[in-house]
């Protein structure tokens, strides 16, 4: 059982690795270009994103035994495979950075801004570390856990904020070009479409009561797409698309502004911990991903020494992504223009053509 | 082997989890209630004030304030803090920010730098009110003692909410929406200003607040316009309650008008205005309509008031009075300082989004100040207070 997880769990998974794309990523891609008409962008991503997730349960209906590596090895042979694994391994390990940096950055600048960055890395870095080398039941519970916390700190926050929307905010409507529009559907597309390629380091073997695995992704596909609706929703109908776009982490500025029953107040820190539990969750299954590419490709088959590499791997990770980028506007810059394209090429462009060579060798 | 390894995580553990790193105890921070900007010779004088931490625990003197202002002065508003920050024991302390007082200088010079630097705070909540200092410094607002709240900042605030719910002479605008206003198209904030009434120096004397009548008292009761985030000037306390009115934000305001020789006084409450644009050509044509109730609470001249026609009469005389109110209010934006303090371009961007990228360009310097506007008004007299007659009119019947 020490690898088992439930669908529900998978949802829960599902869901997190949308959201922890939200803060600092989508909702910074959608003001930043096309201001209020970002809810446009975020329903065509949302519609156009689902292409990948189904490629992907495909992949993982496919061959239920294995996972991304092992199937990458079995569809493009021991040399290829390696190859690609290793190409798409070092990409989500960059991820894992950029998200781990994103979520330091946040850390810093927002709530904690004398500490130093290294140590939140490190405080972060324990928990992460421990929870890999838990395997993926505990992992799964873990994220089910901190779901059910989200879930009462995304409700509250909709309780706080609901009375303050100012519908005009979202006015006018298409005032910029659907070619703007679209292209910023597409710079969000990749970032959802990689954060959910980490489901298939899962066997469908692996996965309790698998059967109704499709369904359950593709409605928790649909609910975290309207949840980072909603949270764009409530950035610009509170702040405005101008205010929000000054501010590099929207989201939290928009939590200054709840009150509930008029004495719940300056409850921001609390309620954006969610976004942390996001994050945290992505660089667990990040790392966990890497683990599992780690064992198939090096073979190894001792647990112990398996968890002492992966371990080790996830420290050099975790705390050289203080040194990723020099700056916040590099970061962003990176964010806006140069990692989608990696994005597409690498993750998309695997996942067709895995699926491509799954139909070609039935052939 | 694995007791140590656990012994291990448990005093590591417990070593990084004791607290924040570089925290701060409450003793340590000047918690900040109020900050003042002015500007003198090209430099910036950042005013804090502190609230006196000593108070709170029961230490306090009865002839030392509840709060005390520091200064500081600098080329930017950073250095002015560094300059203040010297000559304070603690750390000062914004979260807890009430109020922001610019002067009537500063603001003349635009008010971007003020903006950036507590925007780029992070530890400033963005959620506090903003006032511009009338005929005096920021910093003397600040200094001056209050009677009713412990700090001056405390009572700016409460000022700011009780005031805007009876009077309507001020907009209570926060700093973010403040903010937002700068940066929206087709409109122009506006901001309440604060004066000092009394012998300011007296004012900031504890001695003050010992007499029945404090040598110094702060009122808000105007309101100072801007183009952009430059200050233009003031509006007088009628012009005050009409840009309010037609901002829809207004709670409940007291309206006179003429009554034969007399005057007489009603308190109109649920006030909507409704604003439409009609277009000729690319030209816009303004239609506002404004609706009240209203409850006469004065009178002082000779009416019949149980006669149905007497009371259309007197609703009559009260909407004219609200219609020159409104038109003095918009001509004074309009013409005088050529500013779309309403936000009706932005009214137009945001409703006919095509129409507003043929006319922007213009609109500021053109198309606003001769903007044709319609007013309608409509007040319902609905309550008489406990009386049924005139006194004047009863007496004659006797």
């Amino acid at each position: 059982m020490k690898n088992k997880i439930s669908t529900l769990q998978i949802v829960s998974l599902c869901w997190q690795l949308i959201l922890s794309v939200d803060i600092g990523i989508i909702s910074y891609i959608s003001l930043i270009s096309v201001k209020q008409d970002g809810w446009l962008s975020v329903i065509i991503a949302g519609i156009l994103g689902i292409i990948p997730v189904l490629l992907y349960l495909y992949l993982m209906n496919y061959r239920p035994e294995m996972n991304f590596t092992e199937l990458n090895e079995h569809l493009f042979g021991k040399v290829w495979g390696k190859i690609i694994n290793t190409i798409v391994a070092g990409l989500i390990a960059f991820c894992v950075m950029l998200y781990f940096n994103n979520l330091n950055n946040f850390i810093t600048s927002q709530y904690l801004h004398k500490t130093p960055t290294l140590f939140g890395i490190i405080i972060f870095s324990i928990p992460v570390i421990y929870l890999l080398n838990q395997g993926l039941t505990t992992i799964g519970r873990t994220t089910f856990v901190l779901f059910i916390f989200g879930l009462i700190l995304l409700f509250l926050t909709i309780l706080g904020l609901a009375g303050q929307v100012d519908l005009t905010s979202f006015m006018p409507v298409l005032e910029h070009d659907m070619t703007d529009i679209f292209g910023t559907s597409l710079r969000i597309i990749p970032y959802t479409a990689f954060a959910l390629i980490l489901l298939l380091c899962i066997p469908k073997k692996d996965i309790v009561d698998s059967e109704k695995l499709n369904k359950r992704v593709v409605i928790s596909y649909v609910v975290s797409f309207l949840t980072v609706l909603s949270a764009l929703f409530f950035i610009v109908g509170v702040l405005g698309a101008e205010l929000a776009q000054l501010y590099q982490y929207p989201e939290f500025h928009v939590l200054k502004r709840i009150s509930i029953g008029g004495f719940i107040e300056r409850v921001e820190s609390t309620l954006s911990l969610r976004w942390i539990f996001y994050i945290f969750t992505t660089l667990v299954f990040g790392l966990y991903f890497i683990k599992k590419y780690i064992e198939t490709t090096f073979k190894i088959k001792k647990e112990k020494k398996l968890n002492i590499i992966s371990s080790i791997v996830a420290i050099i990770l975790l705390i050289s992504c203080n040194w990723l980028f020099a700056s916040n506007t590099e970061s962003n810059m990176m964010t806006l223009k140069v990692i989608p394209i990696f994005l597409y090429i690498i993750n998309l462009g695997v996942t067709i053509l895995m699926v491509i060579k799954t139909k070609t060798k039935k052939c | 082997m694995k007791k140590i390894k656990i012994l291990f995580i448990i005093i590591f553990v417990s070593l990084i989890s004791t607290g924040c790193w570089n925290y701060n105890e409450l003793n340590d921070l000047a918690i900040t209630t109020g900050i003042a900007i002015d500007i003198k010779d090209e430099k910036y004088i950042v005013s804090y004030m502190i609230a006196n931490a000593k108070k709170s625990q029961g230490e306090t003197k009865s002839q030392e304030s509840n709060s005390v202002v520091y200064t500081g002065e600098g080329n930017s508003i950073s250095s002015a803090y560094m300059n203040l920050n010297s000559k304070i024991s603690k750390i000062p302390y914004i979260s807890h920010l009430e109020v922001l007082v610019i002067s009537e200088d500063a603001a003349k010079k635009g008010v971007i730098d003020i903006i950036d630097f507590l925007m780029r705070n992070p530890e400033s909540r963005k959620e506090f009110f903003v006032v511009l200092s009338k005929n005096t410094t920021a910093s003397s607002i600040l200094e001056t003692l209050t009677p009713l709240e412990p700090f001056s900042a405390q009572s700016i605030a409460n000022n700011l909410i009780s005031n805007k719910t009876i009077q309507s002479t001020v907009i209570v605008e926060q700093f973010s929406d403040f903010v937002s206003k700068l940066l929206q198209e087709g409109i122009n904030p506006v901001l309440s200003g604060a004066e000092i009434e009394g012998n300011i120096e007296e004012g900031k004397e504890q001695s003050s607040l010992e007499s029945s009548t404090p040598g110094a008292i702060i009122k808000i009761n105007t309101i100072g316009i801007f183009k952009d985030d430059v200050f233009l000037g003031w509006a007088n306390h009628d012009e005050t309650i009409g840009i309010n009115i037609l901002a829809n934000e207004v709670g409940s305001i007291l309206l006179e008008s003429k009554c034969d020789d007399q005057y007489m006084a009603a308190t109109m409450t649920n006030i909507e205005t409704e604003t439409n644009f009609e277009f000729d050509g690319d030209l816009p044509k303004l239609k506002i309509n404004v609706t009240a109730q209203g409850a006469l609470v004065e009178i002082n001249c000779k009416k019949n008031l149980e006669e149905t026609s007497v009371i259309e009469e007197l609703s009559g005389e009260f909407e004219n009075s609200l219609k020159t109110l409104l038109s003095n209010s918009i001509n004074l934006a309009k013409q005088q300082y050529k500013s779309d303090i309403f936000g009706y371009g932005n009214m137009i961007y945001k409703n006919n989004f095509k129409k507003w990228n043929k006319i922007k360009e213009q609109w500021e310097d053109e198309i606003f100040p001769n903007l044709d506007v319609e007013i309608e008004t409509n007040i319902s007299l609905s309550s008489k207070g406990s009386f049924e007659q005139t006194i004047l009119e009863a007496k004659d019947e006797e």
